[in-house]
């Protein structure tokens, strides 16, 4: 599989204008960041499957300045996610959908992915 | 003595410091429109001590019997922070005391104030050690406030990482809140603080056209790519 199909996945759903669920942009902010994560995680060449997420955000921040700033944006992503995933009560609709979508985008094409 | 304020981690609960007997701390988060400093007065009969905030950019102590930290510590404990443009070496003192500690008080200066200051140097937290009893503020004119105490010592408790962020973040959303949290990965063992900038700004677009400013700005300067190393920035 293709990280980045979970991307295209993502932009599918959000596409479809009709599903307003929370359900559905939670899945998109959750595809949108793992596209982005997986994509950095191979382009760095990382293994590890322990700790993969502060793995990869580490090895980013630990590189050149330009690499710190595609850690911190990865890292954005991620937070995002987290909040989609695991915060139930916290509000996940079509904007922080978008949000992410954009995110994960701006990264993909800063790793070439895109 | 002329000291530059700045360092010391936020997150790091308070020290000792040349057998200054530590104490609840009462750390205090500025808004950030704030500058927030805390000083703690000694009742003794010291000579008089002087604080004052100016618009060189330094945080200007003047006083007798104020013993400080050496460069040594600060060096090997904030060596990104003294390493940075923004911060020339040998300007670093940000804890001093005095003996005799019976109270303490508090300023805070609007950040307004700080405009001319010098680049990143803006404190989010400070700290201070004794009991806060009493102050005592005896100028504050315009972009210099100054603080007169009999004897003091004062501790600010700063977090340089976030202040040079902080600040460069600021340069690009003027109008930016912030507030800071130590978060919990809920996946794996990790715990980072994030800075939260709230930028006011609706339109995602404009927003990461903004954000490319920022990173911009560090990559550029080395201070604030060490910074980020430690720190993640949040924009929202």
């Amino acid at each position: 599989v293709n990280p980045v199909d979970f991307y295209h996945q993502a932009v599918r759903w959000f596409a479809d204008s009709a599903d307003q669920t929370s359900v559905t942009a939670r899945s998109t902010v959750s595809r949108a960041y793992y596209a982005a994560l997986l994509v950095a995680r191979d382009a760095k060449g990382i293994t590890t499957t322990q700790d993969t997420h502060r793995v990869t955000v580490a090895r980013y921040k630990g590189g050149s300045a330009n690499d710190v700033t595609i850690g911190n944006r990865l890292d954005m992503i991620r937070v995002l996610r987290v909040r989609a995933d695991y915060e139930m009560t916290r509000t996940c609709v079509r904007r922080e959908a978008g949000e992410a979508l954009k995110r994960s985008r701006e990264l993909l094409m800063k790793l070439g992915a895109l | 003595l002329s000291i530059r304020l700045a360092a010391l981690r936020a997150l790091n609960a308070p020290r000792l410091y040349n057998g200054l007997q530590e104490t609840n701390f009462p750390s205090q988060t500025t808004s950030l429109n704030d500058f927030a400093a805390l000083v703690g007065d000694a009742a003794s009969n010291d000579p008089g001590v002087s604080v004052t905030f100016s618009p060189g950019g330094y945080l200007t102590l003047v006083g007798d019997e104020i013993t400080y930290l050496s460069n040594d510590w600060l060096q090997s404990e904030y060596a990104l922070s003294t390493a940075g443009e923004y911060f020339p070496p040998g300007v670093w003192t940000p804890f001093f005391r005095v003996p005799a500690i019976a109270t303490a008080f508090s300023l805070t200066v609007p950040i307004a104030t700080l405009e001319p200051w010098h680049g990143y140097v803006s404190p989010l937290q400070t700290g201070v050690g004794g009991s806060l009893a009493s102050y005592t503020t005896l100028a504050a004119e315009g972009p210099m406030a100054a603080l007169v105490a009999p004897g003091f010592m004062i501790a600010a408790d700063v977090s340089t990482n976030e202040l040079l962020l902080t600040r460069a973040a600021q340069r690009v959303f003027p109008q930016a809140t912030f507030a800071s949290a130590v978060e919990t990965d809920p996946e794996e063992p990790w715990r980072r603080l994030v800075l939260y900038v709230r930028t006011g700004i609706d339109d995602l677009d404009v927003r990461m056209g903004l954000e490319e400013k920022f990173y911009a700005d560090v990559v550029q300067h080395e201070s604030l790519t060490a910074a980020l190393r430690d720190i993640t920035v949040m924009f929202e």
